[in-house]
Parts: structure tokens; sequence; C-alpha cells
């Protein structure tokens, strides 16, 4: 049915579009662009089917939030807590989660070999280490291109705050997969309705006169970034006829569930990733930034602490009684941990050699601690975890072909992971 | 004395209208567009007849106007009453302005800027480039592109060297010239220009991450730091200069606003290294901060030996020790302290006065300052050749600097900089060299720019070692160095399109394929709409920080007091401001609970407690925010239009109307705008750099950027009733020339006849309708977006 839809939406405005540049004009159009479709080659079932991956860049500090080190002279005035999971503690920063545990896994032995921001994040949302010749999808590109959309009018990767330069689009794939970019959870999708001066037929007379103007152009250029403006035209269309545009629209919530959310930037950007997952968005990526620490960690991280607590919490019972956990992977990633060391200036320093990162729903089995770290934070001692490994782990959950091989336009061969194997221990 | 931005030639104009009124004004198509050309006088003029002169103001005497005409150098004399209204009421207004008198013309506000060195062996090196290119294609097998036509060449040119695309007179001025040199002229023309200024700061913003907002804009500098880099551009102080000076930085930003090149580090002092290395010498250090490089030769010992030249330097000044003075306030400010505290030692930090002493002297915090700071390798330091928390002595990556006598943190960083921008540090060079290449070209011969390895080869290393002699031949000045680049036959060749996908499709036949950047979308549609957009600067920025204002070319208070009043008088300040700092606390508490207490909220009380809290903040602000004489040059310029002698128009206008001022009131080229934009502004959507990172815009297509261009009132309603080009087409005769009027001012070319007959036929049903449908058709062009 979807299928159906989306094939009919497509035809039909590049057929209107050819018909009238040639009715105007007595020429064919330069070809538009083709889009690959992979065969999707399921390797075992998906345990989910979404992804709300919350990204905290800046690199965030692991013993001050999920693997806390009491007894570390640079622990600082932060305490562990009990959860309601014996036997497990983490920050006091973090009471409603720790209230939560049972439905989180908490990897405390992730590591990573790039200890910039930059190369850090890149790899996070790639698997792969910057090059300066390619550039590698990020995981909701290669989830898009590999098992489709299951709303063929929305777009199906979408990232919430955070800057529109950010890491990990569609790289080689094709450019459809890119995430569509909202700035700011609250504005709603800018510019959806057409001019009030212009109808449907006059939307479609001025494409085609712009078709036509561009005649030359796209025949002296065919080039991949001027088809991906065409993809892109497309993609708006489909947008902006969409029934499901409402889920774009947080003020459509009941006020009660906006409190549980918070008021902050980030509670209404988990709240808004719920409704784009409802509505069949299948990879939302949230950023919450500000974890580089190097100044005044506690002050900081308490401060940070307080909306990611309280949201991602809210986010989690929401999607448990609306039935969505089971079905929606809630990852929560950074670049990675930081010093247990105190600088002069009461910070932390950037440390890979050992962080946490956090799974939920989606088949992830709750109440779980996998790996560990030394008595100060500083080594994994247990069950070490890589960037690929992780990243694998959620495209087994999502039952993506791990070992299929992709090739970029080059010609060069790509996995989703890069050769990572997933924690099975964690379903 | 603070830093102050460079004065302007002549005075700015300050006619700016209130945006209810421009709105209104433009619904009535009541405002004429000032509309310059290519020097500061030349424009197109119109008589009512509608016949064109492209022609420079010469003079008024009586009712006649004299004027220079471009085509033939000859006076020409008219009658101001035979001209369009328009032309008249732009006429009337110089000669109000008194700019235009009976002797002469004085031309419109064009800032100083430094003229480009114009040599003859310019013109001989870009035909040695040309041959170099030609040996290196016929190498290859492959064709150089042609030679691309007028209309392109204009395009691109504006679009490479200033950053927008032409205005309509710009364009017609361009494409009517005969001279067999236009081309070269343009070049000069354009890089003497403002907009030289405007493009190039782009750049260096993107590279240097300059920030205007957050932290980064108010205590770390940016404003001042913006600013500056604007003048170092309209200067065109020479790179290696330029660079000495970020290094070698010290004191406040608001003095010397080089240091924010540290300050943007703030606390990362490794980081910022990492990052000098990256941008100046190509070379990436970040892996060697924690262990040896995995693929280039860099050690982490030899990361932190170069470290060690800069590590002596201290972004976070202690106030209370910084000199004698300071320490006399703070002893007297700990006595009041303890008298607050009924005399008890201890606790000091928590009284009103100590408080409101450090909020005081906060912005003193953040400056530049050598110590004797020693750098120690990490506790957990993995390799043999030196023991973990050894102190390590400064040494440079390659080359020769002898160290032995370099205590002092001062003489270090001379050295280091000395070091760096040498001639003979073939790596400085070779990056600046390739990365102007890669500005001009759209593609370095070496890519990344800022990641060369011993193992990187030049696309073409012959070019690449005349680029260099080339960039030590004109000592660093970059604008020589780009006027041979923009001279040559590659520049003017078709584009070719550079996969980045697929290795070894781009030969240099030509210039790259690019989408235009988010400034020069930006700037080109500012351009539209305000021909005379180079002309409007943004003078003085402000950031606010914890409630301490800082303003382009105004020291804080605290600086002005220090030097200014005797250590009693300060500290007699800082008690009267105590007690302001202690109501306006005391009263937020106050209020805080009040407003969180809906029984008490509407009361008597409640209100009295609220406007009370009102009265106690602006009081706290006033006293932490002196007026202490030092006025800032010139309040932000608003739009510059021009209007006819109208009565001004006052309704109320409605939330769409006032979101849309606010818009309109945002119309000024992207470097007179906060740097970065904030999320959902148009240069953020189509990739401007969010300055976190170094390089970091990017190009990519995105669904909200076709929704903006095709649903937006602006490209519906503002472009299309009210922009420049369509201003001037509504002077035009026929159909025809209406027609040509609005393709060139948007796409810079003239229609085929196949598009001008399909377009009469539009006209003839519904001429209104006509021109709203071709000018979203434009907007909506890839043309629009791709530099050609």
């Amino acid at each position: 049915m979807y299928k159906e839809l989306n094939q009919m939406d497509e035809l039909s405005r590049r057929k209107f579009i050819q018909y009238s540049a040639k009715a105007l004009l007595g020429v064919g159009l330069a070809s538009v662009g083709q889009t690959p479709v992979w065969a999707s080659e399921v390797v075992r079932k998906a345990t989910a089917k979404n992804v709300i991956y919350i990204y905290l860049s800046g690199g965030m500090s692991h013993i001050d939030t999920f693997d806390p080190k009491p007894g570390w002279k640079d622990q600082g005035p932060v305490q562990a807590i009990d959860t309601n999971v014996s036997g497990i503690r983490i920050s006091q920063y973090l009471p409603s989660l720790a209230q939560r545990m049972d439905k989180l896994a908490i990897i405390r032995s992730m590591y990573s070999n790039q200890g910039a921001h930059e190369q850090g994040d890149y790899f996070m949302h790639t698997s792969y280490e910057k090059r300066g010749t390619i550039r590698h999808p990020g995981l909701g590109a290669w989830l898009n291109s590999m098992s489709g959309k299951t709303n063929s009018t929305l777009p199906g990767n979408v990232r919430i705050g955070g800057s529109n330069n950010a890491q990990g689009g569609a790289g080689f794939l094709d450019s459809k997969y890119e995430p569509l970019h909202l700035g700011n959870p609250e504005g709603g999708l800018p510019h959806i309705k057409a001019h009030r001066s212009v109808d449907d037929i006059e939307m479609q007379e001025r494409m085609a006169l712009a078709e036509m103007m561009d005649l030359s152009f796209h025949q002296k250029y065919p080039s991949k970034k001027v088809r991906a403006y065409s993809d892109v035209y497309e993609e708006a269309m489909k947008l902006m006829t969409s029934k499901d545009l409402e889920a774009f629209d947080l003020s459509k919530e009941p006020s009660l569930s906006r409190k549980l959310y918070g008021d902050s930037r980030f509670g209404k950007s988990c709240l808004l990733a719920r409704r784009l997952v409802e509505h069949g968005v299948r990879f939302v990526e949230l950023t919450l930034g500000g974890w580089d620490t190097h100044n005044d960690n506690h002050d900081n991280v308490e401060q940070l602490t307080n909306p990611l607590d309280q949201s991602v919490a809210a986010l989690l019972d929401d999607l448990h009684y609306r039935g969505l956990l089971d079905e929606t992977l809630v990852v929560i990633g950074t670049e990675f941990g930081r010093t247990p060391d105190l600088n002069a200036n009461a910070g932390r320093n950037h440390h890979p050699t050992a962080f946490t990162c956090v799974l939920a729903g989606g088949g992830i089995k709750g109440g779980q601690v996998y790996g560990a770290t030394d008595e100060r934070g500083h080594s994994i001692t247990e069950n070490g975890v890589t960037v690929p490994n992780f990243n694998a782990t959620i495209a087994y959950a999502l039952g993506l072909p791990l070992d299929k091989v992709v090739y970029s336009p080059s010609g060069r061969p790509f996995q989703i992971a890069h050769k990572g194997q997933p924690v099975k221990a964690l379903f | 004395m603070p830093y102050k931005p460079l004065p302007f030639a002549l005075t700015m104009r300050k006619d700016t209208l209130p945006i209810q009124k421009i709105i209104a004004l433009l619904a009535l198509n009541l405002i004429a567009y000032v509309v310059p050309a290519l020097t500061a006088s030349a424009r197109i003029f119109t008589n009512l007849e509608g016949k064109t002169i492209d022609a420079e103001l010469h003079s008024y005497e009586g009712d006649q106007v004299r004027f220079k005409k471009l085509a033939d150098g000859r006076l020409y004399k008219l009658p101001l009453e035979a001209l369009s209204l328009k032309d008249q009421s732009f006429i009337r207004n110089e000669q109000k302005s008194g700019r235009l008198t009976i002797t002469g013309y004085t031309g419109l506000n064009v800032p100083s800027v430094v003229e480009v060195k114009k040599d003859k062996l310019h013109i001989n090196a870009s035909r040695q480039i040309d041959q170099m290119l030609a040996t290196h294609l016929k190498t290859k097998g492959v064709q150089p592109e042609p030679i691309v036509d007028d209309a392109t060449y204009l395009r691109r040119a504006y679009l490479k060297i200033i950053g927008r695309i032409p205005t309509h007179a710009e364009a017609v001025h361009f494409l009517n010239s005969s001279s067999p040199d236009k081309r070269r002229q343009l070049v000069d023309k354009l890089l003497d220009s403002p907009g030289y200024i405007s493009h190039n700061f782009n750049l260096w913003a993107d590279v240097l991450r300059v920030k205007t907002t957050g932290r980064e804009g108010s205590r770390f500098g940016g404003i001042f730091y913006a600013q500056w880099l604007k003048d170092q551009i309209r200067e065109n102080v020479a790179y290696d200069d330029f660079v000495a000076s970020l290094i070698t930085a010290e004191g406040y930003p608001w003095d010397n606003p080089a240091t924010a090149y540290y300050l943007r580090d703030f606390g990362m002092p490794l980081d910022n290294m990492s990052m000098t290395a990256q941008i100046f010498l190509g070379t990436q250090l970040q892996c060697a901060q924690c262990h040896d490089h995995p693929t280039d030769n860099w050690t982490q010992k030899e990361f932190y030996e170069l470290s060690a030249f800069t590590y002596g330097i201290n972004t976070r000044v202690n106030t209370r020790a910084a000199n004698t003075k300071t320490q006399s306030i703070y002893k007297k400010i700990t006595e009041l302290a303890r008298k607050e505290n009924g005399g008890k030692k201890g606790k000091a930090n928590n009284t009103y006065v100590m408080r409101a002493a450090k909020e005081f002297m906060q912005p003193l915090q953040w400056g530049v300052e050598h110590t004797k700071r020693p750098l120690k390798l990490p506790h957990d330091y993995q390799y043999d050749d030196a023991a973990p928390k050894s102190v390590v002595k400064p040494s440079i990556l390659y080359g020769e600097l002898d160290t032995t006598e370099l205590h002092d943190s001062t003489t270090r960083v001379a050295s280091y900089a000395d070091w760096m921008v040498s001639k003979n540090n073939e790596r400085f060079t070779k990056v600046i060299a390739n990365r102007m290449w890669k500005h001009v070209m759209g593609k370095g011969l070496i890519e990344p720019v800022d990641n060369l390895t011993d193992e990187s080869v030049a696309d073409s290393p012959e070019l690449m070692a005349f680029l260099e002699s080339l960039m030590k031949s004109v000592d660093y000045d970059l604008k020589q160095y780009l006027r041979v680049l923009y001279n040559t036959d590659q520049f003017q060749r078709a584009a070719v399109i550079d996969n980045p996908d697929l290795d070894d499709d781009y030969n240099l036949e030509g210039p790259v394929f690019q989408r235009m950047s988010a400034e020069q979308i930006w700037d080109s549609i500012a351009t539209l709409m305000t021909p005379d957009i180079d002309q409007i600067y943004q003078q003085s920025y402000r950031a606010t920080n914890q409630g301490t204002v800082y303003e382009t070319g105004k020291r804080p208070a605290a600086a002005v007091f220090l030097e200014e009043k005797s250590s009693a008088e300060f500290v007699e300040y800082i008690k009267e401001y105590a007690v302001k700092y202690k109501a306006y606390t005391e009263m937020r508490t106050k209020a805080a609970e009040v407003r969180n207490d809906p029984k008490r909220k509407n009361t008597k009380e409640g209100k009295a407690i609220l406007s009370a809290m009102r009265k106690a903040t602006a009081e706290w602000r006033a006293m932490l925010n002196p007026d202490v004489g030092e006025d800032s040059d010139d309040a932000p310029i608003g739009m510059t239009m021009m209007m006819s002698n109208t009565p001004l128009l006052s309704d109320k206008p409605s939330k769409d109307q006032r979101s849309q001022e606010k818009w309109m009131r945002g119309i000024r080229r992207a470097s007179e705008l906060q740097s970065p934009q904030a999320s959902g502004h148009l240069l953020e959507v189509f990739g401007q750099s969010d300055r976190m990172l170094i390089e970091n815009a990017d190009d990519s297509e995105n669904v909200l950027q076709a929704l903006f261009l095709m649903n937006s009132w602006q490209t519906n309603w503002l472009l299309a009733s009210k922009s420049a080009p369509v201003v001037e087409a509504r002077l035009a005769q026929t159909v025809e020339e209406k027609i040509e009027t609005l393709y060139i001012g948007f796409l810079s070319r003239k229609p085929t006849q196949a598009e001008t007959d399909t377009l009469i036929e539009y006209y003839k049903k519904d001429p209104k309708k006509a021109r709203e449908r071709i000018i979203w058709a434009m907007m909506n062009t890839q043309q629009f977006l791709f530099i050609q």
C-alpha cells in the first residue's frame, strides 16, 4: 500500500514535469537521478524497528554518570545511588534513570582510538575513521537504504538539535538518506505549506518552468550534487502532501506529557522524537551538547544531567505505555569519556580509553551492566566493546545484514559497522 | 587603549527607517532603491521615455545634471525632469546629503579598502600558471575546458571574488562593455571593493572558528576578534604578519583582539596547539596528544615539545594577584567582607561585598598572559624516551631553532612564531598557497588542505612549487597572490564536475563545479533585495555574559576603572555596587517565590514585589555596566534604502508582519551578522559553519532548503514583487525587456529565444502572475545555486 502510494507520487510528478516541459519546448528532459534499491537481505528477525539515538556531544564524563567510582580521590562531590535493580549503582545526578534501571543496559567498557571531537564523533557515527577521500554513511542512512521507510511521505531519517553540519549523514549513499535536520523541536516544519497564492496546478506550472530554465544547465552539469537537488525537491513535495505532518507539531501533545518531558529544549526534542517514531520515522537522532567539561566538570555535568535524566526517563515511560518500547531502540552515545583525574580547572579531559554508552528497548535486556572499568574508571577490566561492535549491536537489533558488502561509487567495499560484531549478551 | 575598528573613509549613512514604515512603503511601491554600479558613482540612469544611459554622476547645477557616459567617457547634460522618478529622487537625495554639488560628486559611502598592487609581473605569472597547466594536461592526455562566455564569467567572478551575484546594473555594465580588457578590469575592481572583505571574512571565520555569540563571543573576545579580522582583510595585512600577531598576542581582547585566538580554546592549551598546526602547517597532531601518531610521523613526545613553546600562556588571569593595585583592592574588600561577617575569619567568599567585587571584576579574568608554568608529560606516558610527568623542553617539529636560551614564555612564543612564519618553513608557505588556490579554483592541489603528510603529492607538483615561490615573492600579500590566480585562463574555463566518490576523475581541466556556500546564497538574496548591500556594515557588536556587557571598541568598566580610579575610589565603587547587588539578589529570591505561588502572583503585594524586582535589576545592571565615557563608534546600521518624499504611514503591524519586519531588518551580508547564525536562519539551513570545528561549512542539499525556496513569503512575495530586478523591470518598455531584466538580475544571463517566447505568453495572460511565476522559478532553478 505504502509502496504504491510512494511510486504514484513520484511518477505523477515526474511525468507531469516531463510532459509540461515537452509541451512547452518540444524536448525531453535530461535524465533525472536513478535511485539504487537494495534488496533487503534480512539476516535475522529484527528486535527493533526504530531507533531514537541520543547523542551527547563533547564526551560524557562516564564516572560522574553511569560508571561512578566512590572512593576514587577525584570522584568529586557526586555520590553513587542505588537503582531499582539490586547491585547496580549509578550517579546521584541521574535519580529518575536509576528508578528505570530495569529497562537499561549500561555498557561500561566502550573504548575508541579517537581522542579528538571531530574524529571521535565521526567514528561513533560511522564506525570508520575519518578520511579525506570518502564520506561514510551513518546508521540512519544505512537503515533507510537497506530496509526502507515505513511511512512513505515522512522522511525516514531525522536529526533534532545540534548543528546542521553534524556527522553521519548519507555519506556515499544516495542523498535522499540524508537526515532532515530540525534545529528547534518546537518550530514544526518551516514552510511546509505552499504559499497562499499558489495552488496545486500553479505549483506544477512553476516546477515545470524551473525545469525549462535549467534544461541546458542540467545537460551541461550532470553532477551528482545537482541530481541530489532534484531528489530533495521530490522529497519536499511528498512531505508537503503528507497526511502525517502533525507528527512534527508538539502543540498536539497534552500539557501533561509536555510537563513530564520537561521544559528544556532537549525535553521537547525527546517528545518530538517519540511523535516521529510513532508516525513511522525510523531513525531519529537528538543531540545534547555541552559535555566537553574541561572546566568546572561537576557543575557542568550536574546541569547537563538535569534534562538528560528527566527527559530520557519520560521518554522510556512514554514509549513503554504506548507499547513502542519493544520495537524502539533507545541509544545514548558519546564520542569518548573523560579522565578520572581532575585538571587544574576542576575539569576532566578527553578519555577514549574507557567510556560508557547505554541501550534500552528494542529487544535489549534491561537491568544489566556489561563490561567494567578499574577502580578509578581509567581502564577497561572486562568485555571491552569497540565502537564498530557497538554500532553492529544496533544494526543487529534492526535486523540489518552486517556482513553485506556495499560498494561506494568509486568501487570501494564497505560494511554497515565496519566488520564490527554485535554484543549478543545484551539481548 | 581599546582597539577601535578602523574608521571608514566617509561618515556612515544613518538614515535608518523604522521597519514598519519600510514595509508600508514597500507595499505602496514608494521606495526606490539605490542602485550602485561598479564604481562608487556609476549607475544606469533611465529617462522618462525608458532610454538608459550607463554613466557616472558628475555634477548638478540649477536643474541640469551632468553625466560622464562610461562607454565613451564624454560628458552629457540632461534636465533633471527628463529622468525617471526613481533617478530624480536618487539625485535629489545625493544633493541633499551634500555628496552631489555644482562642482562634483563624492559618490556613495565606500569604505577605504586597501587597493591591490597592480604589477605587470602578476599577469606574467598568470600566463606561467596557464603554461604549466597546459603541459600538465598534455601529459595526462586530456583537453582543457573552453573559456566561458561573458555571462558565466561575470557571475563566477562576482561570487568567487566578492561572494555574491552581480546586481542588475553591474551585470549590464559588464555585458555591454566592449573593452578587450574588461575581465582584468573587473578583477581589479572587485579586489578593491568592500565585498572582498565580506567574502574573505567568511573564509577565515570558518577556519578560525570566529564566534560573536555565546561565551566565545563575549568573555572570550569574539566580538572584538570579528571586527579586527575584517580590518586585517581591509588593510590587506600580509598573511605571515597576520599569523604572527595571532600567535604572539597578549593582553585583553578589547585591547588586542588577536588574543581571542588563544581564548577561543580556553582551558584547552593542547587542543589549541593541535589546531594551530592544522590551520597553519597543514598537519594534524590530535592523535599525538595521547599517543604516537599511527599514520603520520609525529610522536607524542614531539607534540609535547611543540606545545611547550606556548604552554606558559595562561588564559585565566588571577585578578586578585594581577598587580599591586588589584592586590590592595582585594585586601580592602576582604576586610569589608570580614566586617560583613561580624569580624569572623573565613567564608569571606560568601559575603555580598566579595561576590559583588568578583562579579564586577569578572571580565578581567579572561586575557592572555605569560607565566612560568612548565609542561609535563602525562602521568601515564607510555614510551621509553622520557619519564612520565617529566618537564618537557620546547623543540620544533622540523627545521632548526636553537632553544637552549629560551627560558621564559615571552621569548619562547616569539621564537616559535618566527619559526612558524619564516620563509624557510616550507609547510607554512605550501599550506597557504594551496588554501588560496582552493579558494579560487574550488579544490586544492593537495586535499585535504589541512592534512598534509610526507606522502602527499600535489595534482601538479610543478605548479605547487611555482605557487609556493609566487607566495614568497609577493611576500604573503594574499591580494596580489589572488590577483595572479584570478587573471589566469584557468579561472575563466568552464567548471568541471569533481565527483568526491571517484578518485582521479579531475585533472585540473578547469575550476571545480561547486554549489554556492551558504554565505554566497544568502548574500546573493540580500543583493537582490538591497543592491547597495556592500555599503551596510555592522560597525559594532554587543554581547552580554552574566550581566556584563561587552561592546566592540569599548573596554569593560572594570578595565577602565582600574586604570582611572585609585584603589580607594575603586573600593568605594564596589561598596556602592555591593548594595545594589545585594538588593538585586534578595529581590530575585522574593520574586521567584511570588512567581511560583499562584495565590500571591496577582495580589497587590505580589505585583509590588515584581515591580521592585525590575527596579532592583535595572539598578544592578546600571552599576555593573556604567557609562565610562567610551562611546562605541557607531550604532549598527539598518537597511539603507532611499525613499521619495512621501508621508510615512503608521499602523499596527500584524504578527506575521512583525516577523517579516524582523527578517528584513536582518538583510545585510553574512559577514555583518552574528557569527554563526542561529539554528533555523537561512544561513544555517544552507550549511554555514557552526564554528565548532575548523572549516565546518557544508554544501549539501536538504529538504528544508527546498521548502524555503518553494514556499516562503520571501520567494513568493518579497522577491517576486519588491526585489531590485523587479523594480528595474517596471521601468522597461516592452515585455521582452522586462523578461531580460529579470533574467539578468537573478541569473546574470539573458534569456534564450525559446524562454522568451514561452514567457511572453504568460505575460499576455496575466502580467502579475507571470512575474511571480518567473521569479519563483528562477529562485528554484539549480543554476541559481551552483557556480558554473
